[in-house]
């Protein structure tokens, strides 16, 4: 510390001005070890993305023509690959893994916020009825096929952003109550407008019997045919909504002691909120929007940080963040391999497998659920 | 950063509190119309007053939780919501609230930090100066060993030390308390007090506390403001605003002011109609009969006691809200005791002796004061004639006396060889009555000092 309290010594414990090795410092030890294991099993998960599916390619070969395509790096591997190897890592497999990483990073932050900005750990991403409004967007749009190409993206993806942020900006106008935006208000239109949409959505569906297959696809989540074009329209909101939850972290941690004692530490809760709101929709939206509704990871991930790290915002975002997108990319490697040729829907892998692993962990831990 | 390390954050000074002509409202619902009060730096007060008189609304105007519909909140002169930024506020004034929620998932250390936030930089953290004033805070609230444990797992006392060290964290000048001790035993409502005022002594804090227990008001706040009526009703020294009058014009119902027995400041005790109605339907000896009007100029009473034989005389005087002195007694006497135990004004001599000239001569004091003298069916010997010789002198001076009970003939309770027995026939010769009982003694009380009201 900068000029030590010296010879006065307070309360001697700590002696020199040292502080004493408390649950603060030893968390924050912990923390270290949780990122460095998660950022290997990040790059781990990347790697075995790219290399395995149908065309199983060596690891060794993936990682030189990944890091032959890096700057500077490039140099030093000696290209000896087939071409069409580059091509299945490079065109297609690299953006469907960095997009599941993304999404899964994105998913992870905008659940972790939404659990704190509404004290509830039942909240998810899609809890202000997120996933409703874009699925309604999405069917419309798979019904409909209107024959444009928007963003070289398609219809649907389009179609479930505008319908992902039109829901939340219904929701929280029905909300509102003056000033403030009470979250128990937003939680309960969330879930009644949430419901009102899916309605529309099967009543789409039920009008429109053929697209049935499609638009079951589409809910539950799928990386399928994501290219370059999907992670370039999503990465701008992904990392910045990303950034924004992160960055607020400590205005996450008071608003859990309530609005007044936010305000009395100078939290501007009527404003902090509305930006946590508008951050954590705009990533909800954005991943809907480019990869359907992937349940669950947004759930359990930062609930199982939360057992490791701590209730801590500031840490449990970022760390949150990494263990998402590590998860959503072994998800994601599992739903396109485990039935090769065929492909499941990540979102089933994710719940099937996350459910009970999630269920174990919390049978295990003392203090339940947060 | 400075290199100080006391076991107290220590504000440069306190700040002062001045609201001018504050009204607040929800909606269209006024709480609080045009109030102007003045806490002074250093100072402790408290805000009392009957539910929904506005307390809690008022601290939230001052913490910036709640606009002012119209008037000020100043700070050290400065306009709380118009000239300060909301962490400047927060690094002026800290709260300790009622509640904190009870499934907090954060260590104590954690908890304590979260005061820091008024000061830490969002990109840069906690710097080690901030782990420092956690700390100091810690220390003074005797919450650094719980630093590892959760909130979740803390008792009431010791949570609400932990928010109250998060307050001290903060480093404020102005410390808002909105009914702290309301969850808390006894014990640990004194202790949480005495930790405050300690910061209020030696640190300077400014206090600011609303407080729902009347007597712990007294005890600790220097000034009271009694809110009521969508206003301030009185203001000044618990002596000044615990009075029958204004307690009434504020809560409604009877009360009793009496003094606390150790530390001097006012005392309010309730008196229930309905308790009242049953004692007196339970007949001749089940309490005191009611006056015929509220009682609130307490009538001052002289109790000349002793050898246990008063205990109930005692009680039913207090309990009829008279203003009770009694003695001289030796310490350790049954009625000593009693009377200690009621709080009362107790003339104590030596155990075991002839009580002293000192003694009797305040105990005289305190006849010639009194509204009227009782004397009990105490038996009299060497030690106390010259108690029953004062009762005489008052008597001749024209203080009303009474005896209550003692048999018909005094010479059974004299040891003095006749000179007690001959003192009280001259009281009764005097026109001084006596009673069968306590019930009868209030009456008489009552009747002599003109039905409560003081001469």
């Amino acid at each position: 510390m900068g000029t030590g309290s010296g010879g006065r010594g307070l309360a001697g414990a700590g002696g020199k001005g040292r502080p004493a090795r408390t649950a603060g410092v030893r968390r924050r030890a912990g923390r270290r070890l949780v990122l460095g294991l998660l950022g290997m099993s990040l790059a781990g998960a990347v790697l075995a993305g790219v290399a395995l599916g149908s065309v199983r390619l060596p690891l060794e070969e993936t990682a030189r023509i990944l890091i032959h395509r890096l700057p500077l790096l490039g140099a030093v591997v000696t290209v000896d690959w087939p071409p069409t190897h580059e091509a299945i890592i490079l065109d297609l497999r690299l953006p469907r893994v960095l997009l599941a990483a993304v999404v899964g990073a994105a998913l992870s932050v905008a659940g972790g916020a939404f659990q704190g900005l509404f004290r509830n750990p039942m909240a998810d991403p899609y809890v202000i009825g997120v996933s409703s409004g874009a699925a309604l967007g999405a069917a419309l749009a798979i019904a409909v096929r209107p024959r444009v190409d928007w963003f070289g993206l398609g219809a649907v993806p389009v179609a479930a952003f505008v319908g992902a942020l039109g829901t939340v900006l219904v929701v929280y106008t029905l909300a509102r109550r003056g000033r403030d935006v009470p979250v128990g208000n937003l939680l309960l239109s969330g879930v009644a407008v949430g419901s009102f949409l899916s309605a529309l959505v099967s009543l789409v569906v039920v009008l429109r019997r053929r697209y049935l297959d499609e638009v079951v696809f589409w809910l539950l989540g799928s990386l399928a045919g994501r290219g370059w074009g999907h992670l370039a329209a999503a990465l701008p909101y992904l990392v910045v909504g990303s950034a924004v939850l992160v960055s607020l972290g400590r205005e996450l941690n008071a608003l859990l002691l309530g609005d007044e004692e936010a305000a009395h530490l100078g939290v501007a809760v009527g404003p902090v909120r509305k930006v946590i709101l508008a951050a954590a929709s705009l990533l909800t939206a954005a991943a809907v929007a480019t990869c359907g509704v992937v349940g669950f990871v947004g759930l359990i991930v930062p609930h199982l940080v939360r057992l490791v790290v701590g209730p801590d915002h500031r840490t449990l975002l970022p760390v949150s963040a990494l263990a998402g997108a590590a998860l959503l990319v072994a998800a994601d490697l599992v739903a396109r391999t485990v039935v090769s040729p065929a492909e499941l829907p990540v979102g089933v892998v994710t719940a099937l497998v996350g459910g009970p692993f999630f269920l174990f962990l919390l049978s295990r831990s003392r203090s339940g659920v947060v | 950063m400075t290199g100080r390390a006391l076991a107290l954050p220590r504000p440069a000074r306190g700040a002062s509190l001045v609201l001018e002509g504050l009204t607040l409202a929800y909606g269209s619902r006024v709480v609080l119309a045009g109030v102007d009060l003045r806490v002074r730096p250093g100072e402790f007060a408290g805000l009392i007053g009957p539910n929904a008189s506005g307390k809690s609304t008022l601290i939230k105007a001052v913490s910036r939780v709640m606009r002012p519909a119209s008037g000020r909140v100043l700070l050290d002169g400065r306009d709380a919501w118009r000239q300060m930024t909301l962490a400047e506020v927060a690094r002026a004034v800290a709260v300790v609230p009622q509640d904190f929620p009870l499934d907090f998932p954060f260590t104590v250390e954690e908890t304590v930090l979260m005061g820091r936030l008024p000061y830490v930089h969002r990109l840069r953290g906690e710097q080690p100066a901030d782990l420092a004033r956690a700390r100091e805070a810690m220390v003074a609230t005797g919450t650094l060993r719980l630093a590892d444990r959760t909130l979740a797992e803390l008792a009431g006392g010791e949570r609400q030390r932990v928010v109250l060290a998060k307050a001290l964290a903060q480093e404020p000048r102005l410390l808002l308390l909105d009914e702290p001790t309301s969850h808390l035993d006894l014990g640990h409502q004194v202790e949480i007090l005495d930790l405050v005022l300690r910061l209020n002594r030696e640190a300077g804090l400014t206090v600011l506390a609303v407080l729902h227990d009347l007597n712990l008001a007294a005890m600790y706040c220097r000034r009271l403001f009694l809110l009521g009526g969508g206003g301030l009703l009185a203001e000044g020294s618990p002596e000044e605003v615990l009075t029958p009058d204004l307690l009434r014009a504020a809560f409604g119902g009877r009360v009793l002011v009496g003094r606390h027995p150790v530390h001097g400041c006012p005392q309010v005790t309730q008196v229930s109609p309905g308790l009242e109605e049953s004692h007196r339907r339970a007949g001749e000896d089940g309490g005191p009969t009611p006056a015929a009007g509220p009682v609130f100029a307490a009538p001052r009473v002289h109790v000349l006691a002793g050898g246990g034989t008063c205990g109930r005389l005692l009680e039913v005087f207090v309990e009829a809200g008279f203003r009770v002195s009694v003695g001289p007694l030796n310490a350790g006497d049954a009625d000593w005791r009693t009377g200690r135990a009621l709080g009362l004004e107790v003339v104590t001599d030596w155990p075991f002796s002839p009580l002293g000239r000192r003694s009797t001569r305040r105990a005289a004091g305190l006849m010639r004061e009194a509204d009227a003298v009782v004397v009990g069916p105490a038996p009299f010997g060497r030690g106390n004639l010259a108690a029953l010789e004062a009762v005489a002198a008052a008597a001749r001076a024209g203080r009303p006396v009474a005896m209550v009970g003692g048999g018909p003939d005094p010479a059974d309770r004299d040891f003095t060889g006749g000179r007690a027995a001959a003192l009280i026939r001259e009281l009764k010769a005097g026109g001084s009555p006596t009673l069968r009982g306590p019930a009868e003694a209030v009456t008489w009380v009552r009747s002599v000092t003109r039905g409560g009201d003081a001469p």
